[in-house]
């Protein structure tokens, strides 16, 4: 069987909960960028390589 | 794409992972790569009733992440049960102060902290659908059997055959198990053990995937074109791909960033993680088998006398652990879960936030530790240099 056929969709009430949470956090998300680039944050990180996490040491 | 099975993964997060009451208190954090994983579990939230706030983060580096933070908390006082901070992203693992910061007015036995890290499809439809009891099971199992030994023989149906030796009294092991402890963070996706290797030498053979601390598109699989290193003196001397784009990217970890030191011997035990990812993921790391790490230690730098910015680690598919003179080997891919309680002894937390944003140079890539302290390690000097070889056969 196909693995796409497989899989079964959420019911219709989960699903329209779940699209409008991410249409509501998009906007949120949207908005945030927008405020944080006009102060001059930069919301992109791009072309340059961070240390985006270290393995935690002792204290 | 949200799936049935992507909703049982979420279920799961929830019942497993937080057992989450009517009376806890939810804050999630997310970044705009996150947005939409993040809102299936804040929408399965609300729709169990359950109070959830939102907060957006810009992962890294974020001026104004904590007054965002500190404005969506509930005060301690308003709280029945528990708060539960759950943080998504993708390529990074940001904000651990401000975090904890923030949560500093809150008991620590009523605040719990779940941090994902490589947030994608996967983690809900594969990783999340083994239980925190389940690896914990299985990690007592590995944590009994070799935090008392000595000596290691793996090998692996790939064709990797390592010498290993340990020091349990010397070396800190680290259990990632998705069970939360006051003043811990929870790693996700859960589901490793770990430690230093004293010593080691043989030959690795990754042939499931890679997984770096450093931000890269690049498709993570090696099933396809495993990668075959020579470890001896716990440095690797050598290593191979058919791919001259993976040895392109080696050859910048190892020669580059001084990445050839084994940092850190690891073991999976998530058992839904059967196929790798092409995401550079921590999803991964979790799949039964043996994995290296190279560079960066999970030890304290004076206690293994370097330290580096970068992780590589390499992974192998399965695993076979021969202990000291016993007859019977470990087999990683059917760990039989333990009935004895979860060593206290270990570390939970297996990654944290970077001190600072640091653009990874060579000059700066590492260092070693000496009586004067921390000196940048030199591969262009007769001191420092070592012989590291990289060997592209492509064809």
């Amino acid at each position: 069987m196909d693995e796409q056929a497989r899989e079964v969709s959420v019911d219709a009430d989960v699903l329209e909960a779940v699209t409008e949470e991410i249409s509501q956090s998009r906007s949120v998300a949207r908005q945030m960028e927008t405020d944080a680039e006009r102060k001059g944050i930069p919301v992109e990180l791009q072309g340059v390589r961070y240390r985006i996490y270290e393995t935690e040491k002792p204290k | 794409m949200l799936t049935k099975s992507a909703w049982n993964g979420v279920q799961s997060l929830l019942d497993n992972y937080f057992k989450v009451r009517n009376d806890d208190h939810v804050v999630v954090v997310y970044a705009s790569k996150t947005v939409e994983h993040a809102s299936w579990v804040s929408a399965a939230l609300r729709l169990r009733g359950i109070p959830v706030e939102k907060v957006w983060m810009i992962p890294l580096r974020d001026p104004e992440f904590s007054q965002r933070f500190s404005v969506a908390l509930p005060e301690p006082t308003a709280i029945r049960g528990r708060l539960i901070v759950l943080t998504f992203e993708r390529d990074s693992l940001s904000h651990d102060s401000l975090i904890r910061a923030g949560l500093s007015q809150f008991d620590a036995d009523r605040r719990m902290v779940f941090r994902v890290i490589s947030t994608c499809d996967e983690l809900f439809t594969v990783a999340l659908q083994e239980s925190p009891d389940q690896l914990s099971a299985k990690n007592t199992t590995i944590l009994e059997t070799l935090v008392p030994s000595k000596a290691l023989r793996i090998t692996t149906p790939g064709g990797s055959d390592l010498s290993v030796t340990l020091d349990s009294k010397k070396h800190r092991w680290i259990s990632n198990r998705g069970v939360w402890r006051p003043g811990s963070f929870v790693i996700l996706p859960a589901g490793e053990v770990a430690t230093f290797p004293a010593s080691i030498e043989g030959k690795l053979v990754a042939d499931f995937a890679f997984n770096v601390n450093m931000m890269t598109d690049r498709d993570a699989r090696l099933d396809a074109h495993p990668i075959t290193v020579w470890i001896e003196n716990s440095r690797a001397v050598k290593y191979e791909c058919v791919s001259s784009e993976v040895t392109s990217f080696l050859n910048e970890c190892f020669y580059g960033y001084c990445a050839y030191t084994v940092g850190e011997l690891g073991f999976g035990t998530n058992a839904s993680i059967q196929t790798p990812i092409s995401l550079n993921s921590h999803i991964n790391e979790r799949h039964p088998g043996v994995h290296l790490g190279f560079g960066q230690s999970n030890q304290a730098p004076w206690v293994v006398g370097y330290d580096c910015n970068i992780h590589l680690d390499l992974i192998a598919k399965g695993g076979t652990v021969w202990i000291d003179d016993r007859e019977t080997p470990l087999d990683l891919s059917k760990v039989c879960k333990s009935s004895n309680p979860h060593p206290t002894h270990t570390w939970d937390e297996d990654a944290g936030s970077s001190q600072g944003i640091t653009d990874l140079e060579v000059e700066d890539c590492c260092g070693i530790l000496t009586s004067e302290g921390l000196r940048l390690f030199d591969p262009r000097t007769s001191e420092d240099r070592l012989n590291v070889q990289g060997a592209t056969s492509a064809r």
